[in-house]
């Protein structure tokens, strides 16, 4: 099969609705969470004596006469993200509201949020309203969905593992500096005293370093999937403990999680293409 | 009289069903029903069968294969793999019957697809590149020591205070060029502040800055 032929059967494929429809209530509500934090973290340090640094020069300075409306239709379009009401028009709006945020100022922007924001328009390009919905409810459930935008989603998933492996090939990260700094300063649980020595930080990093690497290839592979999520989770549950700022963390897994669940579905070919036929007795 | 037929090991076949039967003054005669070619030829109970069988995934290989029949997981991935009876003409494949041109929806989708990965796979190769610790888009989490050493005002009466860079920002980011905004920034908000400095450590230059 040719590279254009592969393309385009994976352009009109389609896949099931249902796991990308979970994903979408994940991130939903994880969406309703980041605005609520951005709002209780961000707004009282938004003084008149900050520095402001906008993304983009025409745009005003990030105050908080501009914020909390920008927040408060985040919000209102993640919940119609999530209970699926109007769901393309709520994703669109979700994430123009979260590109706004970032462009507003240069502090706003993380890793997280970026990734939130193309994983919401992501579902919102894949129809994941299609079930476990208000329109579903509305219109009818529809059993698949296209799944270019979910085999995006995937590929999306291996990059940030893959990536954040890649830069973790460092001597600062892998000599195991860096965990120890974050979590002896802002850790949930606090460094145990016999943990904290080099001989356990250093194979801790190369630990943290070979799981991202293979999260990023396993969840590709059939045989390799299950560990992959166990692995994930056991990941996740360590970053969080450890590395400080433990809402941003948790969504941040909550959204990892959530494309876990869309890996090694079915792909079908659109309704209506020809089946094969063999004639009787030949 | 025994029909010529591709041999039982034929994998192109695996989603046929064979009957066998006595014919008279024919020992032994076989017929092959290819499922899914028309209803009628389908029997009713592995119709059923198929409509409530659970959706299964791929045992291997990575896990993007288009499916295009039940029994396509016993049967080659491409025509050319599969062996035809002599005579018999190609037939086409759920591939090969979409062989027209591209819609505009279709090129519309395939440069979206593209142009994501593209972007999504080299972006973040600009950090590694350039050798920058903390850039947007790149996926850099936790890898690199955030470090903000404290600016110092140097008054006009000649007193210095130092100051944290949470002091007068909402949100200290890695990525953030602090050398070129926090010092003019530090000049507005500090009355009477003269020259803002960082003195140099072992991963950040020194900075002077005079205040206007």
């Amino acid at each position: 099969m040719s590279m254009t032929g592969g393309l385009r059967e994976i352009l009109g494929a389609r896949t099931a609705a249902s796991p990308p429809a979970v994903a979408r209530i994940v991130i939903g509500m994880a969406a309703v969470v980041k605005a609520l934090y951005l709002g209780l973290v961000i707004l009282p340090r938004m003084g008149a004596d900050r520095i402001r640094l906008p993304v983009v020069e025409w745009l005003p300075p990030a105050s908080v006469g501009l914020t909390v409306p920008v927040l408060v239709v985040w919000i209102i379009a993640a919940v119609c993200f999530t209970i699926g009401w109007r769901t393309r028009i709520a994703g669109s709006v979700l994430v123009a509201t979260m590109v706004a945020i970032q462009l507003l100022d240069e502090q706003f922007y993380s890793n997280h949020l970026y990734l939130h924001s193309l994983l919401v328009l992501l579902l919102t390009i894949a129809d994941s309203g299609a079930m476990l919905s208000f329109d579903a409810r509305k219109h009818g459930s529809r059993k698949t969905i296209p799944a270019w935008p979910i085999v995006l989603c995937c590929v999306q998933l291996s990059v940030v593992y893959g990536y954040a492996a890649i830069a973790k090939l460092t001597p600062e990260f892998l000599s195991g500096g860096i965990i120890y700094e974050a979590w002896s300063l802002h850790g949930l649980l606090p460094l145990p005293e016999p943990l904290r020595r080099w001989e356990v930080m250093a194979p801790l990093a190369v630990l943290a370093f070979l799981s991202e690497l293979f999260l990023a290839f396993a969840f590709w592979l059939d045989w390799l999937r299950r560990l992959a999520v166990i692995v994930g989770i056991a990941l996740h549950g360590v970053i969080i403990l450890t590395m400080g700022s433990p809402v941003e963390l948790s969504i941040f897994a909550a959204l990892m999680f959530s494309i876990y669940g869309v890996f090694g579905r079915r792909l079908d070919p659109p309704s209506g293409t020809p089946v094969p036929a063999r004639s009787v007795g030949t | 009289m025994r029909e010529s037929l591709p041999p039982a090991s034929d994998p192109d076949f695996a989603g046929a069903v064979r009957f066998r039967a006595v014919v008279r003054g024919v020992p032994e005669a076989t017929m092959v029903v290819p499922l899914g070619s028309s209803g009628a030829t389908e029997m009713p109970s592995l119709a059923a069968k198929r409509a409530t069988a659970p959706e299964v995934t791929y045992p291997s290989g990575i896990g993007i294969r288009i499916d295009s029949s039940p029994s396509r997981s016993t049967r080659p991935q491409s025509n050319s793999d599969a062996r035809q009876p002599e005579g018999a003409e190609e037939r086409p494949s759920a591939t090969s019957c979409r062989t027209a041109a591209w819609t505009s929806g279709e090129l519309a989708r395939a440069l979206v697809f593209v142009i994501y990965i593209t972007l999504q796979a080299t972006v973040p190769l600009r950090a590694f590149v350039a050798d920058i610790g903390h850039d947007r888009y790149s996926w850099r989490m936790y890898s690199q020591l955030l470090i903000h050493p404290e600016w110092v005002v140097t008054l006009r009466d000649g007193s210095n205070g130092s100051i944290p860079i949470g002091e007068y920002s909402i949100h200290p980011r890695g990525e953030i060029d602090w050398e070129s905004h926090y010092p003019a920034h530090i000049c507005s908000v500090v009355s009477g502040a003269r020259e803002v400095w960082r003195p140099a450590t072992q991963f950040t230059p020194e900075v002077h800055f005079e205040c206007q």
